[in-house]
């Protein structure tokens, strides 16, 4: 062992000083300087606690003391605008006054009267605190005397004392009033020298009143405390396990611009790098306030970006007012992470707050997936006013069928988007069907259908399957195409029948795969090699004798305009330009067999109705909760960290940034949302030699992928508590969603605009008369005010078979052939968008006889049959609607508001407005009546009520075939068909409105399903 | 490389981990004092080992005590300002995380459940340690070792604690921190924890691998051979070879003299069951061995080892 020992060292050589000091007894050894480092290090650990505790861990507070000075800064820009604006002599005069009034209260005249007034205010002051002492004292010896009397004491010195103290508050009160009167004077010799103070004073607030206002927000700005601002959301959401919950919201504490217009001007985009740093340097922003990013394909362009902090919300009136943010708490009160996700509570530092932690489940949407959150309130929306995503991407789901094979909330009962295929055979031939299933993008590039990406065999199988179960279709063409037709004329036809609204072809072509506008029914481009011109003219003269469930309505086209549409839609020819070879005509009971075991398992029957397979099941999974999937519970295949990163940033390029991916123990770029764009681009991407995969390839853009996949990251299964967001199932809101989805359904916003969406005809209108207004070709209406406009009944007759109403309109509404539930399913809508709900309603109400001769009088002074016609009379020229039947069809209260202000309830109506002037309401004529609007107006509507026909209108028949008029029938079979139009007894309609739908298909099933019990029912009796 | 040290990294600097991490070093410390100590002492002689280095509590020990206390707040101090508060995400009664994972300290108990059934990994051996622990003043005789590291005095005593504590409870608790990753898979600490990895289960019985005699018949009733050997096996290693210790040795051995054979049984019984852990997952590590013994009666009682 060690013979010598350890020598002293000094600390900073601490094996050696330990040696040494482990070699001095522990009894000797010193823990003074041990003890003193440790007290020292403990008290600086302490005292870095609370800094850390202070200022670290709450970031807000720099940044809320640096946003005042900012916002300061820029009020100070305005004030010098505001300055600015009021001319130099009347600020420089405005100021000399008021300062030179107010420097004559420095004279010696004002400052001695001001002097003596102070004085006196002293001496006032003593003498009424005399007074009220004496008063006090007084009011002692009262109680005494009183006492005295009560028990009877000696009360004669007490109540002498009290008549001294008495005279003796009469004379100090004499002197207080007599000093008063002294001050009284002297006042009034300082009252002008005030006087003209104030009079300065307000000419100056009322000249600088602007500045004066932004003076106080500076002030309010500088007073404003550092705390932390937040929004509580009551009974917000659940917890996990189940329990209602509030959500607190503290992102107002570092994004205090988010409603200020102040911050409005958020981005500068320049060629010219000096104007980006002028545009900085004048609106005050440091290095810290914006990045700048480069952008274009040369680079050239500079985009200074503001940041968050510092900037406005875009579009405050819908996003924050229309959503009750930043209101004072109250119930239905949304805050930020309503939208936006993220950790609402957090404010310890910017990754936290935005949720960018790995256990946050709820991380900051970014790009454009902040519009996912819309569909989360607004489950039945399909427009959503200001996010064009989440519109598309609904669009695209419910029109591309996804809902046929994966089950969706509120999509679970729809009907298929595909065509019926029970009656095919009679339509295509097989070969067409065959090249078709082989590639359907090769016969039309905006076709919905996706390619299976099936070998020949197989396509050749399904085919056979497809053609074997229509063989034995019975349906036969009712009505027979003469020829005749003239191509010319058809073109002019498809034109003025409307069929433009729904079709694309020739110079109308489709820019969109969504179901809407011209893109809503397939695209005519090659019809004529697709089917025979028997059929077609059979299909446009009654569709649904082809396919009962059609949504191809009947225009009630003439034979002879049936004939030169038919001419011109055959004239229209190509082939599948992607596929080479062809089906081989062998329909064998094994090719068949196989056929039908691949369209099981592809569930083809997902969107098209197939004989014999309709009670297959979804052949997919839910995508109920699809959003919420973790990366741990997707596939990625053989797809590689390289390719995953490529489509991000391809995404980026384009536009289409995806959202925030966790790198926290995952593969790099696999997370969720490059997952989803995709296996949207490509349905196969993620399967392996293991690993088939079944979803067929729609074969999406990157718009489509990433509107789709928006619409994906919103199906989280969240929560919506009652207050908070449309509520299903209040009987309006479902009336307003079940209507959304007929509306979508049946294209009606192809020529209607619909709560301030659609009417797309008119763009195809524009285009041909390049905006010149034709009264022959007036847009279809307007819908957005339907609900308070015509009367139930009328609608609803209307709705079964539709009449004339402009004469002269040449685009016609078409027969759509409408259950009497789906009817009622329009109207509850219309209604409903005014918060209302059907009520049995009669419109009747006695004629007050005694207006009519004046609305008369005023009907033809104001020509209003230059435009309108009556009875009949006139109807060839008419631009306006017939008024006879106005008495049937418009609601009373609305003729008033319509009268009194068409352009305001339908802008760019030709209705001219009699009663509204130069911007006020004025007299139509300034005689009858006294000119009296109201008088006047409601004469014009007794009158329109009485020369009405009391009659109910006859629904339009819907095409009359083998010589007698029909109305809707499904497969020409008229007589079940007419056994099953059971019309719903209007009391139980009433007492459940229209709560048997969901989708507009969805009661057609149903009805059905009921005949085929009565049948059952009849065949066993 | 690097991402293999990325993934390492992001495991040993999680903030539930700091903790197995420190244990790590202070315990490779401690033991490596105490070891040193005692073979310093043994060298030494225990007779100069009891009497030196022997201060008074007051006031030496005292102080050094409270200086102790100090650094020890002040480390304490120190992490809770720099490491924030391992917070996971909101309990979801409907989602487990995967992997799923006991506290720390549990974290041996969990590993055992890879080789036993929930009920001896969950119930009976955490007892046996438990009883085992509270037996040792009434099986220990040895008044030796009192007050000093020695190792020489203490041979089988200190041997049974180290293979024990270090092994079979801090070892496995490392084990299960830092290589059990998604889906109670083995890690390296070089290899992704990959949520979607697959592991070939090739588990068979014992004997069905030594002799190819499957526990169950085609019926699914036990096959009484299996269940007979089994028997054999288990009742030989837990009750034979301390048996055959005991006749061998008794005569031979004073310490098996002074014991008794109660005594003597006690001990053997919970050392056997504690040396038949690491022979089971060997077994099963090595050779893919799922039960060595498969009994049960009616279809709620089990037995499978």
């Amino acid at each position: 062992m060690a013979n010598q020992a350890p020598k002293k060292a000094p600390w900073f050589r601490p094996l050696k000083w330990f040696a040494y000091r482990r070699s001095v007894p522990v009894e000797q050894r010193s823990y003074t300087k041990i003890y003193g480092v440790l007290a020292i290090m403990l008290f600086a650990f302490t005292v870095w606690a609370v800094l850390d505790e202070v200022l670290q861990r709450r970031p807000w507070k720099d940044i809320q003391a640096d946003f005042k000075d900012f916002k300061i800064s820029r009020l100070n820009i305005e004030r010098k605008k505001e300055i600015g604006k009021i001319p130099a002599d009347v600020r420089k005069s405005v100021r000399k006054e008021l300062s030179s009034a107010k420097s004559a209260l420095e004279s010696d005249k004002f400052t001695s009267i001001a002097s003596k007034m102070e004085d006196l205010d002293k001496d006032i002051a003593k003498a009424q605190r005399d007074y009220t002492f004496t008063k006090s004292t007084g009011d002692e010896v009262y109680y005494h005397l009183d006492e005295a009397r009560i028990h009877h004491e000696d009360t004669v010195k007490l109540a002498k004392e009290y008549h001294e103290l008495e005279s003796e508050m009469a004379k100090e009160n004499k002197i207080v009033i007599d000093l008063q009167t002294k001050r009284k004077s002297l006042e009034d010799q300082a009252t002008p020298f005030q006087k003209r103070v104030k009079a300065a004073q307000q000419v100056y607030d009322s000249v600088f009143a602007n500045v004066i206002a932004i003076d106080r927000k500076i002030e309010a700005t500088d007073k404003m405390p550092i705390a932390i601002k937040q929004t509580l959301l009551f009974n917000y959401e659940k917890t996990n396990f189940n329990n209602l919950k509030m959500r607190v919201d503290r992102c107002e504490s570092c994004h205090l611009s988010y409603a200020d217009p102040l911050f409005k001007n958020d981005t500068l985009v320049s060629t010219d790098k000096g104007e980006i740093k002028t545009w900085l340097k004048n609106n005050k922003y440091n290095d810290e306030h914006y990045t700048v990013k480069t952008i274009g394909v040369k680079k050239d362009t500079t985009v200074a970006v503001v940041s968050a902090l510092y900037r406005m919300h875009p579009n405050v009136d819908l996003f924050i007012k229309g959503h009750k943010v930043g209101e004072p708490t109250a119930p239905g009160v949304l805050g930020c992470t309503s939208c936006h996700q993220g950790q609402g509570p957090s404010v310890v530092s910017e990754e936290f707050a935005h949720g960018f932690e790995h256990h946050w489940e709820q991380p900051l949407l970014t790009g454009h997936y902040t519009q996912a959150s819309c569909q989360n309130c607004h489950s039945g929306k399909f427009d959503f006013a200001g996010a064009q995503y989440i519109s598309m991407g609904k669009k695209l789901f419910v029109d591309f069928g996804c809902y046929g094979c994966h089950s969706m909330p509120g999509m679970e009962d729809w009907r298929g988007q595909g065509p019926s295929l029970t009656n095919v055979s009679k339509k295509v031939t097989a070969d067409w069907m065959f090249k078709w299933i082989k590639n359907p993008r090769g016969w039309s590039h905006n076709t919905r259908m996706p390619n299976f990406m099936f070998s020949d065999a197989e396509a050749q199988a399904v085919t056979a399957f497809i053609i074997d179960q229509s063989k034995a279709s019975t349906y036969v063409p009712i009505a027979h195409n003469a020829g005749g037709g003239d191509v010319a004329r058809g073109k002019q036809t498809f034109f003025d029948a409307g069929c433009v609204a729904c079709h694309a072809i020739d110079e109308y072509q489709a820019n969109s795969r969504v179901k809407e506008a011209n893109g809503f029914g397939p695209d005519l481009n090659k019809e004529g090699s697709k089917v025979t011109a028997d059929w077609l003219f059979d299909w446009l003269k009654n569709p649904k004798n082809y396919q009962a469930h059609s949504r191809m309505p009947s225009l009630r086209l003439t034979d002879q305009e049936a004939s030169d549409l038919t001419a011109y839609v055959m004239s229209h020819t190509g082939s599948n330009d992607a596929v080479t070879t062809s089906f081989d005509g062998d329909l064998s009971e094994a090719k068949v067999k196989t056929g039908a075991n691949l369209v099981r398992t592809y569930g083809c029957f997902g969107c098209h109705e197939i004989n014999g397979m309709e009670k297959e099941s979804k052949v997919s999974v839910s995508l109920a909760t699809f959003g919420k999937k973790t990366p741990g519970e997707l596939s990625y295949g053989d797809v590689d960290e390289k390719t995953l990163g490529g489509w991000r940033t391809k995404f980026e390029k384009a536009g289409l940034p995806l959202g925030h991916y966790d790198e926290h123990f995952t593969h790099e770029y696999q997370d969720w949302y490059t997952w989803t764009v995709g296996k949207m681009m490509n349905s196969r991407v993620y399967a392996t030699d293991r690993l088939a995969q079944k979803m067929p390839n729609f074969q999406m853009s990157t718009e489509e992928a990433y509107a789709l996949s928006i619409f994906l990251k919103s199906q989280t299964g969240m929560f919506v508590a009652p207050g908070y967001g449309d509520l299903a199932s209040d009987p309006i809101q479902g009336n307003v969603d079940r209507g959304r989805a007929f509306i979508h359904w049946n294209n009606c916003t192809g020529c209607h605009k619909v709560e301030g969406a659609g009417g797309y005809v008119a763009d195809a209108i524009n285009t041909k008369f390049a905006g010149d207004q034709n009264i022959a070709y007036f847009p279809p209406p307007n819908l957005g005010t339907e609900g308070t406009r015509v009367q139930e009944g009328w609608l609803h007759q209307f709705l079964s078979g539709p009449f004339k109403i402009r004469p002269l309109v040449k685009m016609r509404m078409p027969t759509f052939g409408f259950s009497d539930v789906e009817i009622s399913t329009a109207t509850n809508y219309f209604l409903a968008t005014h918060k209302r709900q059907l009520v049995m309603t009669s419109y009747e109400y006695p004629v007050n006889s005694s207006l009519v001769p004046y609305g008369k009088m005023l009907f033809d002074k104001l020509k209003c049959l230059s435009c309108h016609y009556v009875n009949g009379s006139g109807e060839a020229a008419a631009k306006a609607p017939d008024l006879s039947n106005v008495k049937k069809r418009m609601r009373p209260d609305w003729i008033s508001r319509w009268l009194a202000r068409p352009d305001s309830i339908m802008p760019g109506t030709p209705m001219t407005a009699f009663w509204w002037a130069s911007g006020k309401p004025a007299p139509a004529d300034p005689e009858i009546l006294g000119g009296n609007i109201q008088m006047q107006i409601a004469a014009v509507k007794e009158y329109l009520h009485s020369i009405g026909n009391d009659a109910n209108p006859q629904p339009t028949p819907y095409a009359v075939i083998g010589g007698s008029p029909k109305f809707i029938l499904p497969n020409g079979d008229y007589e079940a068909a007419l056994a099953r139009m059971e019309v719903p007894d209007a009391t139980t309609m009433l007492a459940k409105p229209a709560s048997t739908t969901r989708a507009p298909a969805a009661d057609v099933k149903k009805q059905s399903s009921l005949v085929t019990k009565k049948k059952q029912k009849l065949a066993s009796n | 490389m690097g991402e293999a040290f990325h993934n390492f990294w992001l495991i040993v600097s999680k903030p539930d981990n700091i903790p197995i991490v420190l244990m790590m070093i202070l315990i490779s410390y401690y033991c490596w004092l105490a070891y040193s100590q005692a073979r310093r002492n043994d060298r030494k002689g225990i007779q100069e080992a009891q009497e030196a280095d022997k201060v008074q509590v007051w006031p030496y020990l005292v102080k050094i005590e409270f200086l102790a206390t100090i650094l020890v707040l002040i480390i304490l101090t120190v992490w809770s300002i720099t490491i924030n508060a391992p917070l996971e995400e909101p309990a979801n009664p409907t989602l487990t995380p995967n992997p799923s994972k006991a506290p720390w300290y549990f974290l041996g108990l969990q590993e055992m459940l890879v080789y036993f059934d929930p009920w001896i990994a969950g119930v009976m051996l955490p007892t046996f340690i438990l009883v085992g622990l509270i037996l040792i003043p009434y099986i220990d005789i040895n008044p030796k070792g009192n007050g000093y590291y020695t190792f020489k005095e203490r041979p089988f005593a200190i041997s049974v604690f180290s293979i024990g504590f270090l092994i079979l409870w801090v070892a496995l608790i490392v084990l299960g921190t830092f290589m059990r990753g998604p889906g109670w898979y083995f890690f390296w600490p070089w290899e992704f924890w990959d949520t979607h990895r697959i592991v070939a289960l090739t588990n068979v019985d014992f004997f069905d691998w030594i002799f190819g005699i499957p526990s169950k018949n085609i019926d699914g009733s036990f096959n009484l051979l299996q269940v007979g050997l089994g028997a054999l096996l288990v009742g030989g290693f837990l009750v034979g070879v301390p048996m055959w210790i005991w006749k061998k040795y008794k005569t031979v051995s004073p310490i098996l003299k002074e014991m008794g054979v109660w005594k003597f049984a006690g001990a053997a019984g919970l050392f056997m069951m504690m040396a038949g852990l690491p022979i089971k997952m060997f077994l099963r590590l090595a050779f893919n061995i799922k039960y060595v013994w498969v009994f049960g009666i009616g279809h709620d009682l089990f037995f499978n080892i």
